[in-house]
């Protein structure tokens, strides 16, 4: 993840498409605490966390909606601030709510950005929407929940966009209609110079589709990675109470007490099972991780 | 010009309430031109004629301007276009194009300018047509209504753009409204007051008029005198405008680029 910088301005040259370095934010109830994460260029990074963790602030100050207390965001090898337009002209961003208002229709939209972008391709978006089965003269308030998500990802897709930014942009969306979206990561990420950061909420679409993982939760980052790495470093443990008071507690993060026994999550798999043979062990998916990391803070909040 | 987008979507975002006021505005101006010809040609030409006087004074100024007003009002749509782009996501969207902020002013502006040029435009062959019922000539510089319309629209447009900067610095619809409303009240004490004090004075000085009598004559000697106004007054008007036209511009852009989101 955080590979070497090289940065040539004229020629693009850059190995992270997204580079965060420390940055800080401060709110009345809330606060961004020096995060740090690249995303780098051909990868798709998924940005989890629970509701109100940070996520769409990071990704503001990403974006330059918001001003940060400190730190540094540097997007293609530039500065976020200082090169914005140049910037933006390289991005797509689908928020998790429809930007644009009701009344207009895809064929509005089409209008609307083929002069705000210079690299806007009338033809790629048309493909797209007909590829949606999306009406190009319907209104956007006639449409379904899943063809407006659709519709975004389509006018984000067609300006050539080399990296693409998703903010909870698959959440309240059916399984069929998430899967297409999916597919379409997949062929957007086909070219190597694309790169996608794509916080959610719901970890089984990471699971399939991300090559990095960043968990935040209350403004700091708990974990990042390579997916694999995480996933196959952490394991769910089954055992009795009586068993699990034996445990050195230096494997656990957080565990989960029953009438029936102990679940508990292991951040070194491999150490554990050596030292403990015998164990019921399962895999954990990203959703168990980001519970027990999340359970683990509380109760440290809890303890004070 | 990476606006155009933005223009577009500005005029779509209107276009109902344009059309409503200008239809309603024209439906304005064919009954005044309708009442025009009555007067000096119809039923209303055999009242007596001090009636008719009165009558083809208020009538004239009444079809000029309200029309004028009327076909203005779609400038003051601003507040809730911006409103809603703050509310809804099409703000932060805005911020992901690669516009400036100061595009995103222009855009809404370049509508209202349009806006205001048409209006500009119609009240002027109103008033030509008006004029020409009466076998009258109409003449930019003779004519004081002309100026009028101009003050009316330069008004109304500058009251837009300080409008606008009020949405995006209040961002809520209820917070706009409340502030523009005690500005409006403010305002509306402000004038109402110098009209009680000017008009009693007037008719203190003028005993042989009744109350009645006196107002009239006292508005249009007001009128008068604010259409022929000392050149170096209109320059200094024109300027303030203008400046509270730019401040706006300045005020507005540089509170976009704060991003408080």
């Amino acid at each position: 993840m955080n590979s070497k910088m090289e940065i040539d301005m004229d020629n693009y040259k850059y190995e992270n498409a997204i580079e965060i370095k420390e940055i800080s934010k401060k709110y009345k109830d809330f606060s961004l605490n020096n995060i740090s994460f690249n995303v780098p260029k051909g990868s798709i990074v998924g940005f989890i966390g629970q509701n109100g963790a940070g996520k769409t602030t990071t990704i503001k100050s990403v974006l330059n909606i918001i001003k940060t207390d400190s730190g540094r965001i540097n997007i293609f090898g530039m500065d976020n601030v200082k090169d914005e337009k140049k910037i933006k002209e390289d991005i797509a961003v689908v928020f998790d709510e429809m930007p644009f208002q009701e009344e207009f229709t895809p064929n509005n939209l089409n209008k609307i950005m083929k002069s705000i972008y210079d690299s806007w391709d009338e033809v790629v978006y048309k493909g797209y929407v007909e590829r949606f089965g999306i009406p190009y003269n319907k209104k956007i308030g006639e449409l379904s929940k899943g063809m407006k998500m659709k519709l975004q990802i389509a006018t984000a897709l067609s300006h050539n966009a080399r990296l693409l930014i998703m903010d909870e942009a698959t959440g309240g969306l059916d399984p069929v209609v998430r899967s297409e979206i999916l597919d379409i990561f997949f062929d957007f990420i086909q070219d190597e110079s694309n790169s996608i950061l794509m916080s959610s909420h719901i970890t089984s679409d990471l699971e399939k589709i991300a090559d990095y993982i960043v968990f935040i939760d209350r403004g700091n980052i708990l974990l990042s990675g390579y997916k694999d790495d995480i996933l196959s470093e952490h394991a769910i443990i089954k055992c009795a109470k009586d068993e699990f008071v034996n445990i050195d507690k230096e494997y656990i993060v957080s565990s989960r007490q029953s009438e029936f026994g102990v679940e508990a999550l292991t951040d070194d798999i491999s150490k554990f099972e050596d030292k403990y043979k015998g164990m019921v062990i399962d895999r954990a998916t990203l959703e168990d991780i980001m519970v027990y990391y999340v359970k683990r803070n509380t109760d440290n909040i809890k303890k004070g | 010009m990476k606006m155009k987008g933005l223009v577009y979507r500005e005029f779509f975002l209107s276009r109902k309430i344009i059309i409503l006021e200008y239809m309603f505005a024209f439906i304005v101006i064919v009954m005044g031109i309708l009442t025009r010809i009555s007067m000096l040609y119809g039923n209303m030409a055999m009242l007596d004629r001090e009636t008719l006087d009165s009558a083809d004074n208020f009538t004239y100024y009444f079809f000029l301007y309200i029309p004028v007003i009327i076909m203005s009002c779609p400038l003051f749509s601003v507040i809730r276009s911006t409103v809603t782009d703050f509310n809804g996501k099409w703000m932060e969207m805005q911020y992901t194009f690669p516009v400036e902020e100061s595009g995103w002013v222009i855009a809404k502006w370049i509508k209202n300018a349009i806006i205001s040029v048409v209006a500009f435009v119609i009240g002027i062959v109103n008033a030509g047509i008006i004029k020409s019922i009466a076998e009258q000539r109409l003449s930019f510089i003779k004519d004081s209504e002309l100026k009028a319309i101009v003050i009316i629209i330069s008004l109304m447009f500058v009251l837009s753009c300080i409008f606008m900067f009020i949405s995006c610095r209040y961002k809520s619809y209820n917070g706009v409204i409340a502030r523009i409303a005690a500005i409006a009240i403010l305002g509306y004490i402000g004038v109402m007051l110098y009209i009680y004090r000017e008009l009693d004075k007037f008719i203190v000085k003028h005993s042989e008029f009744d109350v009645e009598q006196g107002m009239g004559i006292f508005l249009m000697h007001e009128y008068n005198k604010l259409m022929n106004i000392n050149i170096y007054v209109k320059l200094i008007i024109a300027f303030i405008i203008c400046a509270t036209a730019v401040l706006m511009y300045v005020l507005t852009v540089r509170q976009l680029k704060r991003r408080e989101m």
